[in-house]
């Protein structure tokens, strides 16, 4: 599946792109048309795998195996997990007052979105071909590239996002967790899980 | 390419009305992660383009950061939820201009 | 090659020293505030190591003033621009550290994961003001962001406290999306993530990739005003404003104001931004009447002191786009201003947290009713900051919108510029009203029991000092203001 160029035929190739495209966005119509959050959730799913069938297609295997590892496996999961937690909790997650957009607002709007882009894509006609990668990915000097670049041309951006994932650590737990010393326990609510902060934390852990 | 690029401006678009229209919290982060993932998409794109592996790179960190922006929204919204009852913007009602 | 740079200019760890230095004291903070959790002994020691922290950072910066240098394949790029805008956000978050010293009682719980959310902040600061790459500018925006989310829901058993949260964040994360659509446009019109080698389509000179160009300036435009709330994209402010405890609100107008004018300063005057800088100007130019004139005519209608300051915040980010937009002097100005607005802006918050210490959090303008005949000294704080607001010649305020708009006359923006200052005029309005409501009689009424704290006296005698000085004997720091911005200016002047 990696060593895609020359084992499988071009056209074959362009067609799974495009059915590929068409699925990512069928997942991200339903997210903004699903009546119920868990609809939504799993029209990101939907989405997240068909944009990594595109990364493989782009030449870039290891963007998409971390895309299935953390979006797949950790973003859509904490969704779940939420939807559950809040819909567990009296059912009280899809009470939404003006209900879901309705199909021809969400149509419309996005046609005039995608006019705009299209009106660009115009201009882009004379977008160059595709250089051949200096490396091929696929190859473990590929992924030896990607490492190498990351922790030299982007060491101060890769520390970076280790102090981001600190600090959003400590905000989720924070925010998400029940009951702290020193404070009042709200009467009206009953006593939520605690794993919110867990899991909060879990995603931040994971995410690199 | 330009194929690749339209598929990234349509999933954006779709993103943010998503954002703009929904009123249930957890839909619109939900809308913001389509958001995120047509912006990493469009880096893939450009780095395919050029040959060259920073797109890729950044692309990967900002996988990371899409997923710690995502657990800092839940946390609040569980923490709206347990104030309101429910994830709904429009219950958003105590702060009026 | 690397040789000469090491002997000459700052060792690569220097560059990155500051930032590195307020991370390990968050971390300090946070291992400390598990040790006697929640007592008084707690908060004071843990506020202590902040402040020296910030204190440390500040000195690191010091050290940079003058002694420009790039490290990390040119992530940190270490000019005078970085460097003051740096030591001005260091200098906020440091005074408003110094503000909750003496009183840190009320903040009962999470008053480590506050300090330490603060100081992340801060370091996410330095690193947009230091960015030499798209990639690092995007990362401190973003830790400084998420940090912001979680302290604008500090009080997270107040309604209003989660959800100006909430709001702040669901627009600051689509707001992320925009910067990060655009840093890949960026990315792809010029084949670079440096900033100062964002040129366009070096690489393919034969192909045109002005599409590109402009759908990558868009996305950036479209975030970055959300980011420094410019009008269209400004609902978030008022909400996460009012919504955080009032020293953390301090902290946001401040410290985190100049971070967002740091990013789009250093944007817009990229080679790319140049390229098409008489586009960006049109667009900005639109934007900035419309910040001053909303922000300054709703301002008018708020009985929430916290939200008209929010709406004057607005108002104030307005004549600050003018800067902007004038590259012959503009970018000096910006800087100028925002010395010259964040005192300010601490100090009149700090009078609000000062005023409620003892009692609970008071935020209403009818709260200052009456304040300067029971504490003059307070009154006559608060009516430094307001005049310095306004624009009133012997405050720093005065320089600062002189500076500004001139800038803004002498780039052809005359029109914008007596805009500015109409609304600057009906801006007396509200501020003034504050004033007045302090100095009627009022029912006898204790804000505060007790003597001012040395912390509180410090911080209101220094911002009302360095107001005074910006306005009388500008020279100095003006100058060293239109130094530091001289590059970016060269950059679209040639």
């Amino acid at each position: 599946m990696i060593v895609l160029e020359g084992s499988i035929p071009a056209a074959l190739t362009s067609l799974l792109s495009v059915v590929a495209g068409l699925g990512a966005i069928a997942g991200a119509l339903v997210v903004v048309t699903a009546p119920r959050a868990f609809r939504a959730v799993m029209g990101l799913l939907i989405t997240v795998v068909c944009l990594s069938i595109e990364y493989v297609l782009l030449a870039a295997p290891v963007i998409a195996f971390i895309q299935i590892l953390v979006y797949a496996g950790a973003v859509v999961v904490l969704f779940l997990f939420v939807v559950m937690l809040l819909d567990l909790d009296g059912s009280r997650a899809e009470s939404s007052s003006r209900g879901p957009v309705r199909w021809e607002w969400a149509i419309g709007g996005t046609a005039a979105f995608f006019m705009i882009g299209v009106c660009g894509i115009y201009y882009l006609a004379k977008l160059p071909a595709p250089a051949a990668p200096a490396v091929s990915e696929a190859t473990p000097d590929g992924v030896q590239a990607i490492g190498v670049t990351l922790l030299r041309d982007y060491l101060v951006s890769f520390e970076a996002v280790a102090v981001f994932l600190l600090a959003a650590a400590v905000a989720a737990i924070y925010v998400a967790h029940a009951h702290g010393r020193g404070e009042k326990a709200d009467p009206a609510e009953p006593d939520p899980a605690p794993e919110a902060g867990a899991a909060g934390a879990a995603a931040g852990k994971e995410a690199p | 390419m330009s194929g690749y690029l339209a598929l990234s401006l349509a999933l954006f678009s779709i993103g943010a009305l998503g954002v703009v229209l929904r009123r249930n919290l957890l839909v619109m982060l939900i809308s913001i992660e389509v958001m995120l993932n047509a912006a990493i998409l469009a880096l893939v794109v450009f780095s395919r383009m050029y040959g060259s592996v920073d797109g890729r790179v950044m692309g990967i960190l900002a996988i990371a950061v899409a997923a710690g922006e995502v657990a800092v929204g839940l946390a609040l919204v569980i923490a709206f939820v347990r104030l309101r009852g429910r994830p709904d913007a429009t219950a958003m009602d105590l702060l009026k201009w | 090659m690397l040789a000469p740079t090491f002997l000459t200019g700052p060792a690569p760890l220097e560059l990155a020293l500051a930032p590195l230095v307020l991370v390990i004291t968050a971390c300090v903070v946070l291992a400390a505030a598990l040790f006697r959790r929640g007592s008084e002994e707690e908060r004071l020691v843990t506020l202590l190591v902040a402040l020296g922290g910030c204190a440390m950072a500040f000195l690191a910066l010091l050290q940079l003033l003058d002694r420009p240098g790039e490290a990390f394949a040119g992530e940190i790029q270490a000019d005078n621009f970085g460097v003051y805008t740096g030591l001005l956000a260091t200098v906020a978050t440091g005074l408003v550290l110094l503000g909750v010293l003496g009183h840190t009682r009320r903040y009962g719980a999470g008053w480590g994961e506050a300090l330490s959310l603060m100081l992340l902040s801060l370091a996410g600061i330095l690193l947009v003001c230091m960015a030499g790459g798209l990639l690092a500018l995007f990362l401190g925006i973003e830790i400084l962001s998420v940090a912001a989310y979680g302290l604008t829901a500090l009080t997270r058993r107040r309604g209003r406290s989660v959800e100006g949260a909430l709001r702040y964040l669901i627009l600051g994360a689509m707001a992320s999306a925009f910067l990060l659509m655009g840093i890949a446009f960026a990315y792809g019109a010029t084949g670079t993530t440096s900033i100062a080698a964002l040129a366009p389509a070096q690489k393919l000179a034969h192909l045109d990739l002005t599409a590109l160009e402009l759908l990558a300036l868009g996305f950036l435009l479209v975030g970055l005003g959300f980011k420094i709330g410019a009008v269209p994209f400004h609902t978030w402010v008022p909400d996460a404003y009012e919504g955080a405890p009032t020293p953390i609100t301090g902290f946001m107008a401040s410290a985190v104001k100049v971070a967002a004018f740091a990013a789009i300063l250093r944007l817009v005057y990229t080679p790319l931004g140049t390229a098409h800088l008489a586009g960006l100007q049109n667009v900005l130019g639109v934007l900035a009447a419309l910040t001053m004139v909303l922000g300054n005519l709703v301002a008018l209608v708020q009985t929430n002191f916290k939200r008209m300051l929010a709406y004057s915040s607005i108002a104030h980010t307005g004549y600050m786009l003018l800067g902007v937009i004038s590259p012959a002097g503009g970018p000096g100005a910006v800087l100028f201003y925002l010395a010259a607005y964040v005192p300010a802006v601490i100090g009149a918050f700090m009078v609000l947290v000062i005023i409620g210490r003892d009692t609970e959090d008071l935020e209403e303008l009818g709260d200052l009713r009456g304040l300067a005949r029971e504490h003059p000294a307070l009154g006559l704080a608060m009516v430094v900051f307001m005049l310095s607001f306004i624009g009133v010649p012997v405050t720093g305020g005065f320089t600062a919108k002189l500076a500004v708009f001139s800038a803004a006359v002498d780039n052809g923006y005359v029109l914008l510029a007596v805009l500015g200052i109409v609304m600057s005029v009906v801006s007396v309005a509200y501020y003034l009203n504050v004033v007045r409501l302090m100095y009627i009689p009022a029912a006898q009424r204790s804000w505060y029991r007790g003597p001012a704290r040395i912390g509180e006296r410090a911080i209101l005698a220094t911002a009302v000092v360095v107001l005074l000085v910006l306005g009388l004997v500008p020279g100095e720091v003006l100058e060293g203001a239109l130094d530091a911005a001289r590059p970016l200016e060269l950059l679209a002047l040639k």
